[in-house]
């Protein structure tokens, strides 16, 4: 079902690309930051525990030392009075005996979470004691243990610190780089929906149009540059084409009237009724031949953008009203109903439907001509037309075999006809023409086999 | 009644001529546009066959000079140039209609009758009558016989058409034109059923067929 969808309008992007370039601008920022900041943040922290470290190691050997020059006394008489020094309990002393209770020192017992072997112990705050420390323990000559304690909390409101100015830096560069980004992109928007309008006109038939180039000579100008040349060598094959229907329209139309002129003299001429009846069959035949080369010079018209259209409001629904007038005796004797469901009918959007009259009169009855030839005898043809979020759109529905999928892009080809249908009356140029005249239009148009045919247009409102 | 038919095209000149003659008008053909403008302003003719492009003088500045010294004879415009804008081109510059070639001499023929047909004056009737049919111009409603024929808003605006022309030949284009306002052939020739189904309103049951298919050219509404 999905491969007949034909769509002649460009889509607009979903997520901006400037919404993309400054988010991506600020990613990359944010990213960067990131991975300095936590290099930096582990450093620092590796630091300050080295130095404590060694600060802690410098003490307990100078105790050892003491230990070892005048034995447990002085040394007691020396964490004594350190103990009574230190009031702010910055610095913890406390010297065990093998058993682990205390000796002398200012804390009372050996803490819980500090395991009694050797080496150093991060103790975190736990909440019954604001302060956080580092402690080393170390044996003294099998009889003792001694425990220093040292106050990190400083050094953890440092880290801390360090922390929030970092987070404070990351959302910074978050903001700083989305902002740059927007800036920076917003010149480019510019430039950019500048060729894209450029190139909407020239899709729309105005081959003349140029893509502006400043003289800064950037990417973008280059592409320009790049995109004109393509332009000027589209525009020199267009007129070629335009050339040669010119030619064809000239070329053909009269030798075509003369031979219409000595047919039409031959009939009265003609006495024997069968003899007649050739002459007038050949009349038919050049006068089949004369819209299928009207229809072709429309198309190739229309696509060469050399069609001057009138585009005004549109009242699509007595548009197609008439259209369907026109074909319902046609439909009655095939025995077939025609509905229409209007809903777009006094909706605001109805009135800003700009199009040219003459040209979608006739994709209408094109449409409506191929739902009654192909649609079953006594079934029912269901035209809808409905305001969607881009303008109106018209549905048009037969309960025929459709079209196959594989064949759904190609009837949209000049002469292309569907196999089954090579019996029928017919040019192949009908879904050419309806095709070509919503591309002007800037519309959309959908083929779908939908529980028998489905064609669905978009006409946009302005 | 007088034509005068300026074309270069010598052969394309001749059947129009001829099938004017056959329609009983007495005709001139001239070949270049200085010639053309010598006889329209210089003759009294009832029409101009003109064809758009011309040697010595383009068709539509010719036709301009004649708008412009008063000359108001009606003009068929004969153009290879079938584009809308061409048309309009032709109609701003004083033209009364516009064909493209190829065309058929029989809708030239008709054309011509309901140029002439419009161009006189309406007598402001309020029915127009074939044979026993009537229609009431201001009520809108039609009669056979005195029985009313139930008509659909288009077969009234269609069979008003055929009854102002009444005994001309008229086109399936001029119907497509003058009832529908459609300035292209649909792809399947919905005019003839659109007048069978007229033809089975107005002709059934009655002994005189008043709706006529012409061979090759239209349809015609006359009594004999």
């Amino acid at each position: 079902m999905a491969r007949g969808i034909v769509s002649v309008k460009i889509k607009l992007p979903r997520l901006s690309l400037s919404l993309k370039f400054a988010l991506s601008i600020g990613g990359v920022f944010f990213l960067i930051n990131f991975i300095f900041e936590g290099i930096v943040s582990e450093t620092s922290e590796h630091f300050m525990e080295k130095e404590i470290d060694s600060r802690l190691q410098t003490k307990i050997n100078d105790l050892n030392e003491v230990y070892d020059l005048g034995g447990i006394t002085l040394l007691q008489t020396l964490i004594d009075r350190r103990a009574r020094q230190e009031l702010s309990a910055s610095k913890i002393y406390l010297l065990t005996d093998k058993t682990y209770r205390k000796l002398s020192g200012n804390i009372p017992a050996w803490p819980e979470k500090v395991p009694k072997t050797a080496g150093f112990t991060e103790l975190e705050d736990d909440h019954t004691t604001p302060l956080e420390y580092r402690f080393l323990s170390r044996p003294l000559g099998g009889q003792y243990h001694l425990l220093l304690g040292l106050d990190t909390t400083k050094e953890e409101e440092l880290e801390d610190q360090v922390f929030i100015v970092f987070l404070g830096a990351l959302l910074l560069s978050l903001c700083g780089g989305t902002i740059a980004g927007v800036i920076l992109h917003r010149g480019l928007k510019k430039r950019l929906s500048l060729i894209s309008a450029t190139c909407s006109e020239i899709m729309l038939g105005r081959f003349s149009k140029r893509i502006p180039v400043s003289r800064t000579s950037d990417e973008i100008d280059v592409m320009g540059h790049t995109l004109n040349s393509m332009l000027d060598r589209i525009e020199t094959l267009m007129d070629g084409i335009r050339h040669v229907t010119d030619n064809i329209a000239h070329d053909l139309r009269t030798p075509l009237t003369r031979l219409h002129g000595r047919l039409e003299r031959l009939v009265p001429l003609t006495e024997n009724d069968e003899n007649r009846k050739l002459v007038e069959a050949a009349i038919a035949e050049v006068d089949q031949l004369l819209v299928t080369f009207s229809a072709l010079l429309s198309i190739t018209r229309l696509e060469t953008g050399e069609l001057e259209t009138n585009f005004a409001p549109m009242p699509l629904g007595s548009l197609i009203e008439d259209a369907i007038e026109i074909y319902e005796p046609l439909a009655e004797d095939k025995g077939q109903n025609i509905i229409l469901k209007d809903t777009l009918s006094g909706q605001s959007v109805a009135g800003q439907i700009l199009g040219d009259r003459d040209l979608i009169t006739q994709c209408f009855t094109n449409l409506i001509d191929n739902a009654v030839k192909y649609g079953p005898a006594n079934s029912t043809i269901t035209i809808t037309l409905s305001a969607v979020e881009t303008g109106a759109e018209i549905v048009i529905h037969d309960a025929g075999s459709g079209i196959p999928e594989n064949e759904q892009s190609n009837v949209l080809e000049r002469f292309y006809r569907v196999e089954s249908s090579r019996n029928l009356p017919g040019n192949g140029l009908g879904l050419s023409l309806v095709a070509a005249v919503l591309r002007i239009h800037n519309g959309q148009l959908k083929l779908e086999n939908h529980n028998g045919f489905q064609v669905t247009i978009i006409l946009p409102s302005q | 009644m007088r034509a005068l038919i300026i074309e270069d095209d010598l052969e394309v000149a001749d059947f129009v001529s001829q099938a004017l003659a056959e329609s009983g008008f007495v005709t001139d053909s001239v070949h270049d546009g200085r010639e053309g403008l010598y006889m329209a302003a210089n003759e009294n003719y009832d029409i101009i066959i003109l064809d758009r492009m011309l040697p010595g003088k383009d068709g539509l500045s010719l036709l301009r000079t004649l708008r412009a010294t008063e000359i108001t004879t009606p003009v068929l415009l004969l153009s290879a140039l079938g584009e809308v804008r061409h048309r309009i081109d032709g109609l701003h510059s004083g033209g009364d209609d516009y064909m493209v070639k190829p065309f058929s001499v029989a809708e030239l023929v008709a054309r011509v009758q309901v140029l002439l047909k419009r161009t006189l004056p309406s007598g402001g009737e309020t029915e127009l009558t074939v044979g026993d049919l009537r229609i009431d111009l201001l009520s809108r409603k039609a009669t056979r016989a005195g029985k009313t024929i139930d008509l659909k808003p288009k077969e009234y605006k269609l069979l008003e058409f055929l009854m102002r022309h009444a005994g001309q030949v008229v086109t399936r284009t001029i119907l497509l034109e003058q009832v529908w306002d459609y300035n292209f052939a649909p792809q399947t020739n919905v005019i003839d059923v659109h007048m069978s189904r007229l033809r089975n309103k107005i002709d059934k049951g009655f002994n005189v067929e008043l709706l006529h298919t012409i061979r090759g050219a239209g349809y015609c509404i006359r009594e004999d």
